[in-house]
């Protein structure tokens, strides 16, 4: 299994949204790990909310790159430390993503489906927590505000 | 004296009007560079933010280093 632990930090970023194209792809090349036997992933969409009667058309994603990479990297190796898994990926949007659209994309693997779902969740909560990306809400006709994580 | 690279990110980029600026100065410790940021910017002091040294949230500032980076970060909103 330690062959295929990620050691050295993995480019997260992407410009724009994530396609389901790149999804479909990503769980393909699993297709020749056959000591999995469970994967779990998450999706984040953007949502168009409302607020304040406008409705928000897409979000405008930054980041303190640098920062980020390092923190995705730390929540990495921290998760591989926690559970038993194969294989993790984890892709988050930069720039430009419209409502309906992938922004975050968690792919954990594993033996069995508990250690591989409950990584995914860990992964998630610790992403929103810890990494210094910010999201620009831009409204239909115009206009924004700063989303904040719950 | 210390070259302190600032790094503003997003609202407060916003309201600031940039992104990044250099300052020399003399900081003793976090709390200082703190100080100095929200009387240049008095709307930090009604806001939530975290600064980061040198990307991180939890060291403190060496008083003796002379270059740092210092980044002011709104709340996250990733995922």
């Amino acid at each position: 299994m330690s062959e295929v632990k990620e050691r050295k930090p993995k480019k997260v970023f992407v410009d724009g949204p994530i396609s389901p194209e790149k999804i479909a792809t990503s769980i393909a090349h699993h297709q020749v790990k056959t000591n999995i036997g469970a994967h779990d992933i998450f999706l984040g969409q953007v949502r168009a909310d409302e607020i304040n009667g406008k409705t928000v058309q897409a979000i405008d994603y930054s980041a303190h790159e640098e920062m980020a990479e390092m923190e995705f990297h730390k929540i990495r190796e921290a998760t591989f430390e926690k559970f038993d898994l194969t294989c993790m990926h984890i892709y988050h949007s930069k720039g430009l993503v419209k409502a309906g659209e992938i922004c975050l994309f968690v792919f954990t693997s594993s033996a069995h489906r508990k250690e591989a779902m409950e990584a995914c969740r860990f992964l998630v909560e610790e992403i929103k927590a810890k990494v210094p990306i910010f999201g620009k809400e831009l409204f239909e006709g115009g206009g924004h505000v700063w989303k904040e994580n719950k | 004296m210390m070259t302190v690279k600032i790094l503003y990110f997003g609202m407060i980029a916003e309201k600031v009007g940039v992104s990044e600026e250099a300052i020399q100065s003399n900081f003793s410790d976090k709390e200082s560079i703190k100080e100095y940021l929200e009387e240049r910017f008095e709307f930090l002091c009604s806001m939530q933010y975290q600064l980061a040294i040198n990307q991180s949230l939890t060291d403190e500032l060496d008083a003796n280093s002379d270059q740092i980076e210092v980044a002011l970060l709104p709340p996250f909103a990733g995922g």
